[in-house]
């Protein structure tokens, strides 16, 4: 991981945006989803996410504490409810229930669903579709 | 305008509330924006970018900073207070009962909940507005692009794509349009009458629907093309379409066309298309000599004001005659004793435009008169300013060009530039006249009078001190209709010592005369 390149972008983000958890937070907080999404059990995939997890908790000093409890857990690999229901759906690849989590996750806050999607997408492309099965 | 923040230490009220708490400041009276965000370092670096904050300030991530934007210190005051009391409140008073459905998010979305709507207006940064257009498109939706910064390639693809669906494309970077009735961007009320205009010029569309309204005509629709419809590559898609469904639209007895010349492959083709219409066509293709474009049922005018004038004199059935290119006697008349007050080293005009259009027909009409005028947009390469933020001789410069506006709003919005750019030209011994053109209608300022008369009034002021008079020309391009009230507008300049005439071309004639006649 480019250590310079990642706590850069984290600290452009963190704390920006409207809501009581700044949109910034909650796409990072869908960023770290959807790696964990992706990571599986494997070794590389999971050592990025701890590495990039510090550097979130170092910067998310510039954000409020509760949006910093939510990305505490989300490093961890904790996530909401309705979260943690639509990485388990993708896992599983269960087409049949994907619109209606999906749907739960965009109605939360006004805008937190919406940007915590807009950050799994993100972090489910790192390491692209075909990826989950190599190595 | 003003803006003021608060500070409220610990506050945590759930997003839906802070929405709805933003939405009930902004129909406050003279309160113009207002938002509620979590006081974070990127947050207040953001809001300063904005202009809504002043300075950074010291304040935790866990605090609520709200800030408000309004017409005067005393409404953002009160909008503050009232919005400290509703945010202290309980936060169940807050919410409103019923249906919390997710506000629509794609056009996809928005098109769901109004299945009648038959037109989508894009206004997002440039790399995102082409791809927003073609969903629209792909929907059936004719497009208003108020977008700039969208490369040629795209534009020519959409209007391509919507000219075989049978569907218009305005813009990209089109901000006036108006549509059945309904102002788009920067527009003005404008009676309804049988006049239909098509241009690729903004501020072009606002002064010509304005004088129609003023003389007494109206219009159908006025359509918008943006600004790179007429270049070869593109070669007047919209503009072409915009003729064609005039020509069909029964309520439109005359077709009124406004550009820039546009190269010679364009213009046949739109002149041809003119013809075929069958109907009154006037044309204002500011700069070309209106001889070369008079033919058969068009008509060419030399200015926008000609353009309106012939329009509504066509549009009653009644002959169009010649026109004088002077300076009307009413107007003459005020030139000499304005030209008496000014002293032997005050030799030129400053015009300085938040129409972009304005400064261009401007630095024609002045240009014939005075010689060469400088400009941040001249005529001719010789005439570039050296400086943009320094006039040189005669100068006109266009206010809502990118090299001024970075990082702020368009001058037809926020006047703290040109109010600046008024002290320092007073200030100049070798300023004779200012120039200022005051812009109604939806979109712009709420009051631009209000915001001039107290920078003029301080100009005249720090002139006299030096023993000079600098006396001021403008006119204001707006309708009785528009929200800003016309009259108290036209009222407020007055008394402040602006003379006014009723259009571009008469202000730039008038200054020149007076300069002229010293």
């Amino acid at each position: 991981m480019d250590a310079y390149a990642s706590t850069s972008a984290a600290n452009e983000m963190i704390g920006l945006g409207l809501g009581i958890t700044p949109s910034g937070d909650d796409i990072l907080i869908g960023f770290l989803a959807g790696l964990y999404s992706m990571a599986g059990h494997r070794k590389g995939a999971l050592d990025f996410i701890h590495a990039f997890g510090n550097t979130l908790l170092r910067v998310s000093k510039e954000t409020n504490d509760i949006s910093q409890t939510y990305i505490r857990h989300a490093v961890k690999g904790e996530f909401s409810s309705s979260i943690s229901a639509l990485i388990k759906v993708i896992n599983n690849g269960d087409e049949g229930r994907l619109i209606t989590i999906t749907k739960d996750v965009m109605g939360v806050g006004h805008s937190s669903g919406m940007d915590s999607i807009t950050g799994l997408l993100i972090g489910l492309a790192v390491w692209g579709v075909g990826s989950f099965y190599s190595n | 305008m003003a803006i003021a923040q608060r500070l409220i230490k610990n506050l945590y009220r759930d997003s839906v509330s802070l929405m709805q708490f933003s939405n009930k400041l902004r129909v406050l009276d003279g309160i113009r924006q207002a938002s509620a965000v979590m006081a974070t370092e990127n947050n207040i670096a953001l809001l300063v970018e904005a202009g809504l904050l002043l300075l950074t300030m010291p304040a935790s991530p866990n605090d609520l900073l709200i800030v408000v934007d309004g017409k005067d210190c005393a409404s953002v005051e009160v909008a503050l207070d009232q919005g400290e009391e509703m945010l202290r409140a309980r936060s169940t008073e807050l919410r409103e009962s019923g249906n919390q459905s997710s506000p629509p998010r794609s056009i996809e979305m928005g098109l769901a909940s109004m299945p009648s709507a038959n037109f989508a207006l894009i206004s997002t940064p440039g790399e995102y507005a082409a791809a927003e257009a073609r969903k629209a498109l792909q929907l059936g939706l004719h497009v208003m692009m108020f977008s700039d910064n969208v490369c040629i390639e795209e534009e020519i693809q959409l209007k391509r794509y919507a000219r075989e669906h049978n569907l218009l494309v305005m813009g990209p970077d089109c901000g006036t349009a108006i549509i059945n009735g309904v102002s788009l961007g920067f527009a003005n009320v404008v009676r309804r009458g049988n006049i239909g205009v098509v241009a690729a010029s903004g501020t072009g569309l606002q002064q010509v629907t304005c004088l129609i309204d003023r003389f007494g005509g109206g219009i159908t629709q006025a359509l918008g093309t943006g600004g790179h419809d007429l270049k070869s590559e593109v070669g007047g898609i919209t503009m072409l379409q915009g003729i064609e469904a005039l020509a069909t639209d029964s309520k439109s007895k005359v077709i009124l066309l406004v550009s820039k010349p546009p190269s010679p492959d364009v213009m046949k083709k739109v002149l041809e298309k003119a013809e075929q219409s069958g109907k009154p066509v006037v044309a204002i293709f500011i700069g070309a000599d209106p001889v070369s474009v008079t033919h058969g049922n068009i008509l060419g005018v030399k200015t926008l004001e000609d353009a309106a004038v012939a329009a509504v004199k066509l549009s009653k059935g009644q002959k169009v005659a010649k026109f004088s290119n002077t300076l009307p006697t009413k107007y003459a008349a005020l030139a000499k004793p304005s030209a008496k007050k000014l002293g032997k080293t005050q030799k030129y005009v400053r015009a300085l435009f938040s129409g972009g259009t304005f400064c261009y027909e401007n630095l024609l009409l002045m240009s014939e008169e005075l010689g060469g005028v400088y400009s941040n947009i001249p005529l001719k390469k010789e005439y570039k300013l050296k400086d943009v933020w320094r006039s040189q001789e005669h100068t006109a410069i266009d206010l809502g060009d990118d090299l001024f506006t970075q990082g702020r709003p368009h001058p037809m919005i926020d006047f703290r530039l040109r109010n600046e750019r008024i002290i320092q030209e007073a200030k100049d011994p070798s300023t004779g006249v200012i120039l200022l053109d005051v812009v109604l209608g939806h979109g712009s300022n709420m009051d631009p009078a209000g915001e001039l008369v107290p920078t003029i009034l301080q100009a005249q002021k720090i002139a006299a001190k030096a023993k000079r008079n600098v006396v001021f020309v403008g006119f204001v391009c707006g309708t009785d209709t528009d929200p800003q009230n016309l009259a108290r507008q036209e009222d407020m300049l007055r008394e402040s010592g602006v003379v006014l005439t009723e259009s571009n071309a008469q202000a730039a004639r008038l200054a020149a005369a007076i300069v002229s006649g010293r």
